[in-house]
Parts: structure tokens; sequence; C-alpha cells
């Protein structure tokens, strides 16, 4: 049967939640700091999850009863640590990630919620073709922190490649001018090194969304540990390591191709005509990144923004202000076309 | 005249085209969310091993211009 932990405060009983500022378990009602690694079992309290699945279920969800308001909780099958709608208390699902499942390492929150909303309130800053409606009336449907997993890649990269190459050679005598196009063909063969080529192994997030908040500092990450789940949401993993693994196949290939031929020197165009690829050694590892998720609903479109909890870097795209864009388009052209106008009509009446 | 009209056509054309490109430039702002195609950032220092190179000349074309007035 699953299991939910919930981290006690010794000082009052209430549940421990990891502090990104402190880097320690704090607790909400007291503030009491517990530091993780002084974590012992009598902090902790893990019973068995009062959990019960429907039967003929086509949606893929688990359903529990939080044992602090008995409220239901339906939260999808991959879930490992999620907090009650009803009454916000923490739950943690060790079970998920027991095992096979278990990260090999995880990179603790170390930016909070406030730092997001500010972050996103920069993001809207000086962006040119935003309706101003959006800055004013837009608000935060959602705002939580996540534990997304990720594979992380070793690789040994063998590539063998050619190019068609041209270098260009200028010369004049008093009467012509000569262009002299030489075509060489040109082969390089060699192998790169990759460490720690991340894919998001989670496919109910965005993997372009992931892609934009790299990267991450491994140098943070610590061994991984229940606690640090404890307050925000997390899943397991629903991409194998070698499902994901096609993504980062084709990074690492276009990278030894522009290293490659950022190593052929004394041409004017480079060109790839012909390549084979072969990955040597590669290992895998599970990862926990913090990331931040926020949703707003403007206009019935959603936009979903991500920060990364670690470096706070902050990306989404935003909704663009038509009419604002042609009209400026309409200015801008006008003003360059009367520009041009006088520029061409000097320079072809003064000869 | 028929000059006038025709710089005019033109100064138009690049006036639309040249704003065109700044005004993309400046509406690209809103845009931040990219898949990534190459992994730069997690490239071991000093690992390039190039194990073979090769340069073959295939062969060149010339092109001659008369100064005077650019035909060929």
């Amino acid at each position: 049967m699953a299991k939910t932990t919930h981290y006690l405060c010794p000082a009052c009983g209430g549940t421990l939640e990891f502090d990104s500022k402190t880097q320690k378990m704090k607790c909400p009602f007291c503030d009491t700091e517990v530091d993780i690694a002084d974590l012992e079992d009598k902090h902790s309290s893990t019973k068995d999850a009062t959990s019960y699945t429907e039967e003929d279920s086509q949606d893929n969800l688990a359903y529990y009863i939080c044992e602090s308001c008995g409220g239901q909780i339906a939260v999808p099958k991959e879930t490992g640590a999620t907090s009650c709608p009803f009454c916000g208390n923490s739950q943690v699902l060790p079970a998920q990630f027991e095992g096979d499942l278990k990260p090999d390492a995880i990179i603790p929150f170390k930016l909070d919620k406030k730092d997001c909303k500010a972050q996103y309130l920069k993001h809207l800053e000086g962006k040119h073709f935003l309706p101003k409606i959006f800055r004013s009336t837009n608000h935060i449907d959602e705002l939580k922190g996540v534990y997304v997993p990720f594979w992380l890649y070793n690789s040994k990269l063998y590539a063998d490649l050619a190019f068609d190459c041209e270098r260009i050679e200028e010369k004049e005598d008093s009467r012509y001018k000569y262009i002299t196009h030489y075509y060489y063909d040109v082969y390089r063969k060699g192998t790169l090194k990759f460490k720690d080529v991340p894919a998001d192994a989670a496919s109910a997030i965005a993997d372009d969304l992931m892609d934009s908040i790299e990267p991450y500092d491994l140098a943070e990450s610590s061994d991984y540990n229940d606690a640090y789940l404890s307050g925000f949401y997390a899943s397991r993993y629903d991409i194998t390591d070698k499902e994901a693994f096609p993504r980062v196949e084709t990074r690492m290939q276009n990278s030894i191709v522009d290293e490659m031929e950022n190593s052929i020197k004394g041409f004017d165009n480079i060109t790839l005509r012909g390549s084979a690829f072969d990955f040597k050694k590669v290992e895998a590892r599970h990862v926990l990144f913090p990331v931040y998720l926020l949703n707003t609903t403007w206009q019935n479109q959603r936009f979903t923004f991500a920060m990364n909890g670690q470096t706070g870097r902050f990306v989404g795209n935003l909704p663009r202000d038509d009419r604002a864009y042609y009209r400026t388009l309409v200015l801008y052209s006008l003003g360059l076309s009367f520009v041009y106008f006088f520029l061409i009509c000097v320079f072809y009446f003064s000869e | 005249m028929f000059e006038f009209i025709c710089i005019g056509v033109v100064s138009l054309f690049c006036g639309v085209g040249t704003a065109y490109l700044i005004v993309s430039y400046m509406a690209s702002s809103l845009r931040s969310v990219h898949v990534k195609y190459e992994a730069g950032d997690y490239l071991v220092e000093n690992s390039l091993d190039v194990t073979y190179e090769n340069e073959v000349f295939r062969n060149k074309k010339v092109e001659k211009i008369a100064k005077n007035n650019n035909n060929n």
C-alpha cells in the first residue's frame, strides 16, 4: 500500500517544509529550523496512505485521502509529492522514489515564490508590443514549485564528417577584376566528450520550456532525500532514459559538427555534406531539478512561464498587441521610405 | 517624372523591408521559449580529439568582370 510521509516539527508538531532561503527544514507555524542532516526517524511520520483507485479509471489518476482534513486528493499516478488542495498540508509519497526509481541527486530550491513573482514582473518590463492591459489586469492563476525529473547523459561521441569548402580570391588589373573560387573536399574525424546533458523525463512538461531555463549548476546538487520534497510538488519520471535520448543525441551531434567546423581554417564558405556518428559510451543518471511553474490566463489563452529554481532564469512567451505592432510597422515604413527616397535622389542626381 | 516614380517604388520596398526587420527584432523579445539544438554548455573542456583531417582540392572557377561596365 502507498505510504505518505510528513516531517514533524519537534517544537509544535506541525509539518516541516524545506525552506529555500535557509536550506533547512522549517516549521511554517513556529519557525523552528532543523538541518536535513539532523533529521531523525522521530521527526518523520510515515503512514499507510489512505488511498483507493477507481476501477476502470481511464484518467491515469491515483486518489488519496488527506490525513489532516480528510479531503480527497486526485493526482497523476507518478506524483511523488503534493499538497492537499483543501488544507495545504504537504504530502510526500516516498514509494515513488524508492529502489530503481530513486534519483541519483537533487538540486534543492534556492529561490522562493516571492523571488518568482518578482522575476515575473521583471519579465514583463521593457517588452515592445506587450498589451498594456496584460500588465495591469493579468493575474497569476497558479504558482507552484515543482521538482522535475531529468535524465543527465555523459557520453563520448565519434563523428566522421565531410564538408564542401570554398576559398575566394580577388585580383585586378587595369581593365578587369578576377574572382577565383577554389573548391575543396574537407574531411574531419574525431571524438568529443559531453557531461550532464539534460533531457526532462516528464511527459506533462513542455520540452522547450525546460530547455529554455538551462543550465543548472550541478556543483550545488545534493544526495537525494525525501525531505527536500516537503512543501513542493514532485513526480517520478514517465519517460525512460532510452526514450529521452534521441533529443539529446541531436544536440550532441550538432555540437560536434560545430566544433569540427571551427577547426577548419582558411575558407570563406563551409557546408556540411555528409556525416556519420557513433556514441562510444553513454551513461545516464536520474536527477530532480527545481522549477517554478506559473500559469496565467488572458483573453481565454493560457500562458505558462517557468523559472529555474536555482539560478532564477525566467522564461515564457508573451502575447503581442497586433494593433501596436502594425501601427509601428506602417510608421517606420513611411519614415524609412522617405529617408531612402531622399538618399537615392541625392546619390542619383549628383552623378 | 518616370525616374521619380521608380525611385519612389524602390524606396518604398526598401523602407518596408527595413521596417519589417526592425519591428520583428523589437517583437522578438516577447518570445523566450526555444528548443535547444546544441549542447555547447555541456562540453568537457579540451576533450575535442581530431584523429583525422584532410583537405582535397577539387576544382576552381574564375569570374572575370570588366571594370568599366560590370558585364562579364
